[in-house]
């Protein structure tokens, strides 16, 4: 079994991928648990390119897990590790652009480095002090996602808004002429089909409920009270109602999306990933204008009652669907970007997402007007100055820090691999009292 | 740290615990797990290498730091063997187990030795559990907060069957998931961790007969795909190990600095989740006055 496939299982082999190619700049002031617990991790998850810029002036913190830290991280990763270490001055460091960085993570120092050029990859400021810490994002563009990775997502099915073949598969099957069995065997989404096609009018799933109850349970199968699927369609009959929800969506990329990317893309985006996605987000709009609305249809059909044939025919119906769909945004596409075949595959599988039209770092509205006292007195901390909290003085920190390098990992993750929902965009710790735990947005 | 620790388990959350009570200088730990070391451990359990493939993770673990000035024994055995004894000599107990039976076992025993010598021999249990980016901490404190078995509503059925109806598997398959757990149910196979061995080529070579005969595309019917199934791997990262272990870690710290105000009220339940931004929460979860295990404690 692969050495990765615990995590691959987490953002697949893309992303593992992704993984592995990055390439990481830390700034901090002199070796600390902080500093070398990020970097165990970094390498343990798959990196191995880091470059690491250390005042001059930085020494090395006690009761440092690691002594010598190249000797320590080599044996985490198959992969050569390539780690460079530069000392500079750091109250006088600009980060340089000649390397593109998929990300810059600064060690516990009290203020932001500046970086050469406009646009900055994503920069994680860290801090730990007793059992406090926070980890905050600072984005220069917005950071588009490919994946949510949401365990559960909702179909969509389209029976509130069929496209001809779907139609033409649910009037082929004629459930008056069945028997209570036959009927039995149906999916749900049969029945709900054919409940929104009867003469009663449904527009909710409570009215979908009561038609579904008179025309089905005491009409056409007066046995369906104990069947399977007919106790599906009861409790999934919201999904028959599909419209609202991808109008809802196409209004988001409409009004809140296009507008950003429109003057993102002046400018160009620094992460590729990013300029792919908006690529696909550009394309969407204008599929979207040409299809009526609809996004290309996702062929992923939820498990239903019923037997193997009748499910496998529906999901032919859907696959195929799904399959044109796919091909036709492909088409419009533009020529000049060269996209990787699977991250238009991933892409399109997501448009069904909420998140996928909430760009971080520009859509999720102002900053906080009041951050939380913790974190100003983890600044204070950061400065030099003493604050009289007892969780800010307890002397073993070790766990902290690990925790704190644990999150900027996880976040570094996110960031590279586009997957799952970074941080908006401040998080503060705090072992002692949970009531200070708090996400704010600076 | 003047401080005896029981570690349970020597995977993800073990490595991690380990080393943070190493850092912490604590004065003494005994480490226990029956596993070995596995390549799809390493991505996370940085204590071992290729190298240690094969070995009990419990004596690996303690080699690593066999320069630390903190004295480590390995303990190779299933935990439910430790006898009372045994147990009674240590300060703490931290756990970073992968299953429930073992985390009921230990509370049982910690909550006994309360009542018997009516609280002379007071053990906590810091419980850490992760899955994906998300996980848990539970303190349990004889006596004062509620114990893990009063929480045990909260988990899963351990080993849980498929949710999937046998006649759905037997006779209507419909996902790749059906045509697997056809397979587990019908053959239980015992699936070591090798992807390239016999026994999984052959389950995967019959995962695509069953698929095929029943229209489902097989495509997606890989060795790692039906080791999942078959083994219910729970996918894990070292980002969310760290960050739990250390959380449980601090939790040690809280009880032993004695900065915990008021023990009754005490938030001993952390949810941790990284999925969408990220988010922990502690609460005190209430007591269970009828739990079978704890109850007797707080009455007499």
């Amino acid at each position: 079994m692969d050495r990765y496939d615990r995590q691959v299982r987490l953002w697949g082999n893309a992303g593992q991928d992704l993984v592995r190619r990055s390439h990481l700049c830390v700034v901090s002031r002199g070796e600390t648990p902080l500093l070398q617990e990020i970097l165990k991790n970094y390498v343990l998850l798959g990196g191995s390119r880091i470059t690491l810029y250390l005042d001059a002036e930085g020494g090395r913190s006690n009761h440092l897990l690691y002594g010598d830290l190249r000797e320590a991280l080599a044996p985490l990763n198959p992969e050569p590790l390539e780690l460079t270490t530069h000392r500079v001055n750091l109250n006088s460091f600009v980060i340089p652009n000649s390397e593109r960085y998929s990300a810059i993570v600064q060690v516990g120092l009290p203020v932001g480095l500046r970086h050469e050029g406009d646009l900055s990859p994503p920069v994680i400021h860290c801090f730990a002090r007793g059992l406090c810490g926070y980890v905050h994002l600072q984005l220069s563009e917005p950071h588009l996602l490919l994946d949510p990775r949401n365990e559960y997502t909702i179909p969509s099915l389209r029976l509130d808004n069929p496209w001809g073949e779907l139609s033409q598969y649910m009037d082929s099957i004629h459930v008056e002429q069945m028997d209570d069995v036959q009927l039995s065997q149906l999916p749900f989404a049969v029945l709900l089909y054919k409940t929104l096609n009867t003469r009663r009018a449904a527009t909710t799933a409570a009215q979908l409920k009561t038609v579904l109850a008179e025309t089905y349970l005491h009409g056409l199968n007066p046995r369906a009270q104990s069947d399977l699927n007919y106790a599906e369609a009861v409790r999934f009959a919201h999904l028959a109602f599909t419209k609202n929800r991808q109008d809802g969506l196409l209004n988001r990329l409409t009004r809140d999306v296009c507008p950003l990317l429109e003057q993102e893309n002046k400018l160009g985006f620094q992460d590729t990933m990013n300029q792919y996605i908006a690529t696909l987000l550009s394309t969407l709009k204008r599929y979207a204008d040409m299809h009526n609305g609809h996004f290309p249809l996702d062929a992923t059909l939820p498990d239903m009652e019923s037997t193997t044939h009748n499910y496998n025919a529906l999901k032919r119906v859907y696959e195929a669907k799904a399959a044109k769909d796919l091909a036709d945004f492909k088409k419009l596409i533009p020529g000049d970007i060269e996209i990787p075949e699977h991250v238009i595959d991933e892409f399109c599988r997501n448009t069904k997402t909420t998140e996928l039209f909430e760009p971080l770092g520009v859509c999720r509205g102002p900053p906080d007007s009041s951050a939380p006292p913790l974190l100003d007195a983890l600044k204070r901390c950061q400065e030099g100055k003493t604050v009289d909290l007892p969780q800010l003085n307890v002397t073993f920190s070790y766990p902290t820090e690990t925790y704190i390098a644990g999150l900027v990992t996880q976040e570094l993750v996110k960031l590279i691999t586009h997957q799952f929902v970074p941080i908006d965009n401040c998080f503060v710790y705090d072992a002692l009292d949970p009531q200070n735990m708090a996400t704010c947005r600076l | 740290m003047d401080c005896k620790v029981l570690l349970l388990g020597a995977g993800g959350l073990g490595c991690e615990l380990l080393k943070n009570l190493v850092q912490l200088q604590v004065s003494e730990v005994h480490i226990v797990d029956f596993d070995t070391v596995e390549l799809s451990n390493l991505n996370r359990q940085f204590l071992f290498t290729e190298a240690d493939i094969g070995s009990p993770k419990a004596e690996a673990a303690a080699r690593y730091f066999h320069k630390a000035q903190v004295s480590i024994t390995p303990h190779v055995c299933d935990l439910t063997s430790l006898s009372t004894q045994f147990l009674t000599q240590f300060d703490v107990v931290l756990s970073g187990l992968d299953s429930i039976a073992p985390r009921r076992h230990i509370n049982n025993v910690l909550c006994s030795l309360a009542l018997t010598s009516q609280f002379s021999t007071l053990i906590p249990l810091i419980d850490a559990g992760t899955e994906g980016l998300r996980g848990h901490v539970k303190v349990v404190v004889p006596g004062v907060t509620s114990c893990w078995e009063c929480s045990l509503g909260t988990v899963p059925a351990e080993g849980a069957e498929t949710n999937v109806p046998m006649c759905t598997i037997a006779n209507n398959p419909r996902t790749l998931e059906h045509v697997v757990e056809y397979f587990v149910a019908t053959e239980a196979p015992a699936l070591d961790n090798d992807t390239t061995g016999t026994a999984l080529q052959e389950l995967v070579a019959k995962c695509r007969h069953r698929a095929q005969e029943h229209g489902i595309d097989p495509q997606g019917i890989t060795g790692a795909y039906v080791m999942g199934v078959v083994r219910r791997i729970i996918p894990n990262v070292a980002t969310t190990t760290a960050m739990v272990a250390a959380h449980a870690t601090n939790e040690l710290i809280k009880w032993h600095l004695d900065l915990v105000a008021d023990p009754p009220a005490y938030c001993n339940f952390t949810v941790v989740n990284g999925t969408q931004g990220h988010f922990q929460y502690a609460f005190t979860y209430a007591r269970d006055s009828n739990c079978a295990v704890c109850s007797e404690l707080f009455t007499t």
